[in-house]
C-alpha cells in the first residue's frame, strides 16, 4: 500500500510561490535553518516540494539522515553534485529530469490541496526502451505501466509515444490525440484505489458476479471467450449471482483469462 | 479521439469539461464532468452521477443541461468508442 503522506513542506522564500502554494496549507520553510529543523525533528512521512532552482540553496546544509520517509518535487531541474546531494538526503526526488513531466505549480497546488491526492498524477516519462509509462501520483508514489496497456479501441487514434503529457490536472493521461482516463489506469493497477472506488459509488453490484462481469468487460471479453474451458452459460450463471459457491478449479480458470490472479477478480 | 462536449463560452472559462476518454472504466458506460482535477462521473444508462463524492450538486444546472440536452448525441459516442460495451445490452453476454 502506498505511504500517505500527510505534511507538505514548501522550501521557498519567493512571496508569489507562496501565495501559489497556500491553497494547499503546506508548512513553509524559507530560511536554512528552517528546513535544518524539519528535517531534523520530524520522523514522518514528509512531502517537500521546491519549486525554483534559485530555491534550491535552502536544502544546501541539510546534515544526517532523515528520520522517516522524506521525498522531494523538484519543479525545475537540480545541477550537477547538488543533485547527488539531494538523492542521498531524500528517500525519493522527482524531478524533471531525462524526460520526466510535469504539471504546473498552480495545478500541482489544487492537486495537493484535494483529499484524494493519491488519485492523480502530477507527472511522468514514457520509457520506450523498456516499453514502459511511469506515473507519478499525488503523493509521488510512482505507478509503472506497460505501454501495451494504452492500445487503440477500434475507433480512437493510436498512441503517439512521443507527444506525452499529463493534461486535466491529473486526471487524463495524453499520447499525441489519445487519452486515457487517470481512474481507468488506477482502476487496473491499483487494488486500493479499486476498494475507494467501490466505496464512493453510490449504487454498485458488491457481488462476486458484478465484480466478474466488470472486470471481464474491462479487458474486452466476451463470455464465449472462456472457451472451450469454460462454457458461455457457466460464465453467465456466475455473473448473475446464480452459482453460490465458484469451484477454485474455476476460478483458476477465470482468472488466467483474465490475466489476473484468483483473489483479484472481486476486487474489481 | 477523446470526445469533449462543446460548452458554453462561460462553462468553458469557468474551467468545466465533458469527455469521454479512448481509456475509460468501461463499465457502467458514463461521461466524465471535469474541473480543476476533480471529476464527476456520469452514468449514461442509469441518467445519474455515479459517485457521492465530489458533490453532484456542485456540478452547474446549466451544464447538466446541455447533457440531458445532448444525451441521445452522448451515447452515441461512447457506444462507437466502446463497442464491446454498448449502452443498450452487455456486448459480451449473450446467455442472458
Amino acid at each position: 500500500m502506498a505511504p500517505k503522506i500527510a505534511n507538505r513542506i514548501l522550501v521557498s522564500n519567493d512571496p508569489s510561490i507562496i501565495d501559489i502554494c497556500s491553497v494547499f496549507g503546506p508548512t513553509f520553510a524559507s530560511t536554512n535553518e528552517k528546513v535544518r529543523d524539519l528535517y531534523d525533528s520530524v520522523a514522518s512521512n514528509l512531502f517537500w516540494i521546491t519549486p525554483r532552482q534559485s530555491d534550491m540553496p535552502l536544502l544546501g546544509n541539510i546534515v544526517g539522515k532523515p528520520k522517516g520517509n522524506h521525498c522531494l518535487l523538484l519543479l525545475e531541474s537540480a545541477k550537477g553534485p547538488f543533485k547527488h546531494y539531494l538523492n542521498a538526503k531524500f528517500s525519493r526526488v522527482v524531478s524533471p529530469d531525462d524526460g520526466l513531466r510535469l504539471l504546473l505549480l498552480e495545478e500541482i497546488g489544487e492537486i495537493l490541496a484535494s483529499q484524494d491526492s493519491e488519485d492523480s498524477f502530477i507527472g511522468g516519462v514514457v520509457d520506450k526502451e523498456n516499453g514502459s509509462v511511469i506515473l507519478y501520483r499525488g503523493n509521488l508514489e510512482p505507478l509503472t505501466l506497460p505501454l501495451s496497456w494504452f492500445e487503440a479501441g477500434p475507433n480512437s487514434p493510436q498512441p503517439n509515444l512521443d507527444d506525452f503529457e499529463i493534461i486535466d490536472f491529473g486526471q487524463t493521461v495524453r499520447l499525441g490525440e489519445f487519452e486515457a482516463a487517470t481512474e481507468a489506469i488506477l482502476y487496473e493497477f491499483d487494488p486500493q484505489f479499486r476498494r475507494r472506488d467501490k466505496e464512493r459509488r453510490i449504487d454498485t453490484d458488491d457481488s462476486f458476479g458484478g465484480a466478474l462481469r466488470r472486470l471481464r468487460l474491462q479487458k474486452g471479453l466476451k463470455q464465449t471467450d472462456f472457451l472451450p474451458k469454460l462454457s458461455t452459460k457457466e460464465v453467465g450463471r456466475i455473473e448473475r449471482g446464480e452459482v453460490k459457491t465458484v469451484h477454485k478449479k474455476t476460478l483458476e480458470t477465470l482468472a488466467q483469462y483474465l490475466s489476473v490472479i484468483p483473489e483479484e477478480i472481486e476486487t474489481y | 479521439m477523446a470526445f469533449s462536449l462543446l460548452l458554453s463560452a462561460n462553462l468553458k472559462d469557468q474551467g468545466w469539461q465533458v469527455k469521454i476518454r479512448d481509456k475509460e472504466i468501461k463499465e457502467p458506460p458514463h461521461i466524465t464532468i471535469l474541473r480543476k482535477g476533480k471529476p464527476w462521473r456520469w452514468d449514461l444508462r442509469g441518467r445519474r452521477f455515479m459517485d457521492k463524492a465530489p458533490t453532484p450538486s456542485d456540478v452547474p444546472e446549466e451544464l447538466m443541461a446541455k447533457v440531458h440536452e445532448q444525451y441521445g448525441f452522448l451515447c452515441n459516442e461512447w457506444d462507437k468508442m466502446y463497442p464491446n460495451n454498448p449502452l443498450r445490452g452487455d456486448y459480451g453476454a449473450e446467455d442472458s
